[in-house]
């Protein structure tokens, strides 16, 4: 690429160049001023111009969060409804959620034991 | 083959709208759907907001998925799709307006990136070939037929092969081959012309 910028460089622009009819593009007569680009050129320019920006931190989760919105709105709740779901792991919410409702469960009891033997009637 | 039932297990899932399983299908294809987009659009916020859209549609519409492609390439022609309808309805709409491209070109116009980078980089050509340059080229993919340029975004940059770019875009592997062709003649002319244009502009 930079032996190319060189080479034009080093060239003086003398003709216009006309804005050609696409299909004959290939059957330009050389162009003194024109700068010229063979096939893997012009590739290699449309794969730097077109490379998506770098995402951001949180852009994947957002796309996935944004999916799940959408589909949520749209079937009114059908899918991804309870808000674990929509988690990465909803397993591992479910069986934290479940020990910890055990626990406080537990705790309670033993708290109101003491307290149930005179309190009744 | 062990791949083929992997993967027929895995659409059997999404087809019982598992959502575990759709949530993988999105972390996994979300960056090579979301390049696509933003490459057939040139602008980041449609791209987001498409790509969106597109694993949407796909969830709705996979118990059509009949197995006669690979299910990437069912995604990709489902993205490929939207990204027309999208491209047709912002040409409708926003006929008037600048994209991103062109605002982008129009906030460092050429006298005034000359003047900002002259001083650091020295050589015109540099110049050029630097910001300018991707500019020239993503204004000249703009500037390509809308089947010219999907055709060529898939071959040149997806790296897909003949076969795949025709079964999304649901024509002859022929006409795939011809359409990158011209579209390949059709964007060097394009840029020849403006980096002609902005050497003889020095």
């Amino acid at each position: 690429m930079s032996d190319k910028a060189d080479r034009r460089e080093s060239e003086e622009p003398t003709k216009e160049v006309q804005s050609p009819p696409a299909e004959n593009a290939e059957d330009f007569p050389e162009d003194e001023g024109a700068v010229s680009l063979d096939e893997v050129d012009v590739r290699d320019l449309l794969r730097s111009a077109l490379e998506p920006p770098p995402p951001k931190p949180k852009q994947q989760t957002a796309l996935l969060k944004g999916v799940q919105h959408r589909l949520r709105v749209r079937s009114k709740g059908k899918f991804y409804a309870d808000g674990w779901s929509t988690s990465k792991s909803p397993r591992s919410t479910y069986l934290v959620t479940s020990i910890f409702m055990l626990l406080l469960i537990a705790f309670i009891f033993l708290v109101l034991i003491p307290w149930s033997n005179g309190a009744l009637p | 083959m062990t791949e083929d039932h992997a993967e027929a297990q895995f659409i059997a899932r999404l087809v019982a709208r598992d959502e575990a399983a759709f949530n993988e299908l999105v972390l996994t294809y979300e960056r090579r759907v979301y390049g696509l987009v933003f490459r057939m659009l040139g602008r980041r916020d449609e791209a987001e907001d498409l790509a969106q859209e597109v694993f949407v549609q796909v969830f709705k519409a996979i118990d059509q998925f009949r197995g006669e492609s690979k299910l990437s390439t069912w995604i990709y022609r489902i993205a490929v799709n939207l990204c027309k309808n999208r491209t047709k309805y912002l040409s409708r709409r926003h006929a008037g307006e600048q994209d991103d491209i062109d605002a982008m070109a129009e906030r460092v116009p050429l006298s005034a990136a000359r003047a900002a980078t002259v001083g650091d980089m020295g050589r015109p050509d540099e110049l050029v070939e630097g910001m300018q340059l991707e500019d020239i080229v993503k204004r000249a993919i703009q500037k390509l037929d809308p089947e010219f340029r999907e055709s060529l975004i898939l071959a040149d940059v997806e790296d897909m092969p003949y076969e795949e770019i025709a079964q999304i875009m649901n024509v002859p592997v022929g006409t795939v081959k011809s359409r990158i062709h011209r579209a390949r003649a059709q964007l060097k002319a394009l840029v020849e012309k403006s980096l002609g244009e902005k050497v003889k502009g020095r």
